[in-house]
């Protein structure tokens, strides 16, 4: 049973303030995940679904409310951001650093934070890349890789630190669909057998539903609860999942709670745009 | 099929190669082609024109001394003793002054780029003396240094610094956000942050700053070395003007550019074996 990696976000809000116009981009979230939850965040763009993910990842301040992680508080307004490899960040694209191989960029992190070795961070990264299938291309710099490859980095990047929480901030969306099949797969498998906590934001529904436990549907800007959906199906998932009723049921409740917000986004930019 | 394995050999073969042969054959690739015959050709072209409007005495070049005058003076000059001391002593200079563009300028731009209130307190004063032109600043280069030198070295200097700060901060805010955040989430400290991500991320600009930088350190070693009393190729080029030599004159500035060519050259290949994830192969 896991224990670690227990999220609880309590009445978090998060105010913007440029040029002294207050903009209110999350409103009163409060919601929990469970360890070892694979959850998801959808919405509309523009919705604060990251601007949530980097609250809870301490790369931007909380105006209000609080975030715990495993019972201690990480994100309060009263406190410094706190990131750290507990909860380590796969991004959309362009984080993993182009002037370092494939292999240096795995063990950045356990360098940088003086727990091992040298040789013991290699062998593990080593390890690691392999079973994301990637052993043969650790010396490369990750511009002469294909995104897919790119992100599993990425990915690999992240766990060798042995995070309690993968937080992934829309970590498909500049993939196309044959490569995002293949990721799919791949971060199911991987959440079958590391077992994490893994918080997922994407704005494709599909994807969603298919990968976690649980799904958040934002409403438009402000961001807030509009809608939970469980979904409940076994795992080990696979792409036949995709054409039963039950899927088609999440997806029909998923795409009317998607589609209201969407269209309150757009008319308000077309207001925004009339004023 | 063959092909492909061929082809993949090649490309293990100049994996194998050491950076010498690597350069060698690559600069002997890049003289000897089709492409460099036809760099030729235009070249020949201007000299040609050249040679026409100043032999038939039209108009711009009516009274400028023909190319043939240029490469007598050239072929008895260059073997002097006087003309090498010259290239010597402006690169020493223009080496100086880009070594303290450099340990001033990176530094410099570094923190204008990294952090907003330095930015705002630092930036307009370098803003506002930017583009001053550098033959104004050498009243006061005499002022401020007691030799002579110090006063050359300090206008190339100011010649080479704008381009690599302005470079080096460029630079530095064009390192995406994410990057940052990435190095934060994977544990590591402000001083981690400088080293493996801001100086690495923002080094492929401050290459292409010195590059710049040190060209135009040689457009500026004419107005600097004015204040020179011996060598120097702006220097000479300026005396030769005085003293009404001007196929010299011609030739000091085919000095100065290949000179400045030359070491363009030497940074730029620098630059590019200090950042090699630029090579795309």
């Amino acid at each position: 049973m896991i224990k670690q990696g227990h999220i609880e976000i309590k009445d978090v809000s998060k105010i913007y303030d440029p040029l002294g116009v207050n903009v209110l981009a999350v409103e009163h979230c409060s919601f929990e995940i469970k360890p070892g939850e694979f959850m998801a965040i959808v919405g509309p763009s523009g919705c604060g679904k990251t601007t949530l993910l980097n609250m809870v990842a301490g790369f931007d301040t909380v105006s209000q409310g609080e975030v715990c992680v495993d019972g201690a508080c990480v994100a309060s307004p009263k406190q410094r951001l706190t990131p750290g490899p507990d909860r380590v960040v796969v991004f959309q694209q362009g984080a993993l650093f182009p002037w370092k191989t494939v292999l240096d960029n795995v063990t950045l992190g356990p360098k940088m934070q003086r727990k091992m070795g040298n040789k013991e961070v290699t062998e593990k990264a080593r390890q690691l890349l392999q079973i994301a299938g990637l052993e043969r291309f650790e010396k490369e710099y990750p511009m002469n890789m294909s995104s897919g490859m790119q992100r599993r980095v990425e990915i690999v990047r992240a766990l060798i630190n042995e995070p309690k929480i993968l937080l992934l901030d829309e970590p498909f969306r500049a993939l196309d669909a044959m490569t995002k099949a293949v990721m799919h797969k791949y971060l199911l498998d991987l959440f079958d057998t590391i077992g994490k906590t893994i918080l997922f934001i994407t704005h494709d529904l599909d994807e969603a539903i298919y990968l976690s436990d649980r799904v958040f549907v934002m409403t438009t800007r402000p961001g807030k609860l509009k809608k939970w959906i469980d979904v409940k199906i076994q795992r080990p998932r696979s792409i036949s999942i995709k054409i039963t009723d039950e899927y088609f049921e999440l997806r029909k409740q998923a795409i009317t709670a998607v589609h209201e917000e969407a269209m309150k986004a757009f008319e308000r930019g077309e207001r925004e745009l009339a004023r | 099929m063959e092909m492909k394995a061929r082809a993949r050999e090649n490309i293990t073969l100049y994996r194998e190669y050491s950076w010498f042969q690597r350069i060698t054959r690559k600069s002997y690739q890049s003289v000897v082609n089709v492409s460099s015959l036809r760099k030729i050709l235009s070249l020949a072209v201007a000299i040609i024109i050249w040679h026409l409007f100043s032999e038939y005495k039209i108009f711009p070049l009516a009274r400028v001394p023909s190319p043939y005058e240029v490469l007598l003076e050239t072929s008895r000059y260059v073997f002097t003793k006087q003309f090498w001391l010259c290239a010597v002593f402006s690169s020493g200079r223009v080496f100086v002054g880009m070594f303290a563009g450099c340990v001033i300028g990176i530094p410099l731009g570094i923190l204008i780029g990294w952090k907003r209130h330095f930015k705002n307190v630092v930036f307009p004063v370098f803003e506002l003396m930017r583009p001053v032109p550098l033959l104004a600043w050498l009243p006061l280069s005499v002022l401020m240094f007691p030799l002579t030198e110090l006063s050359i070295v300090f206008l190339l200097f100011l010649a080479s610094g704008a381009p690599v700060v302005i470079n080096t901060i460029l630079g530095v805010e064009n390192i995406p956000t994410t990057c940052i955040n990435a190095a934060l989430s994977l544990g590591s400290k402000p001083r981690d942050i400088l080293i493996r991500v801001i100086l690495p991320g923002a080094l492929p600009s401050i290459c292409t700053g010195v590059a710049i930088g040190i060209g135009f350190e040689w457009e500026a070693t004419v107005a600097a070395e004015m204040l020179s009393g011996g060598f120097g190729l702006g220097y000479m080029t300026w005396e030769a003007f005085i003293l009404n030599i001007y196929p010299r004159v011609i030739m000091g500035m085919f000095a100065i550019g290949a000179a400045g060519y030359f070491f363009t050259g030497i940074v730029r290949a620098i630059g590019m074996q200090l950042t090699p994830w630029r090579k795309l192969f």
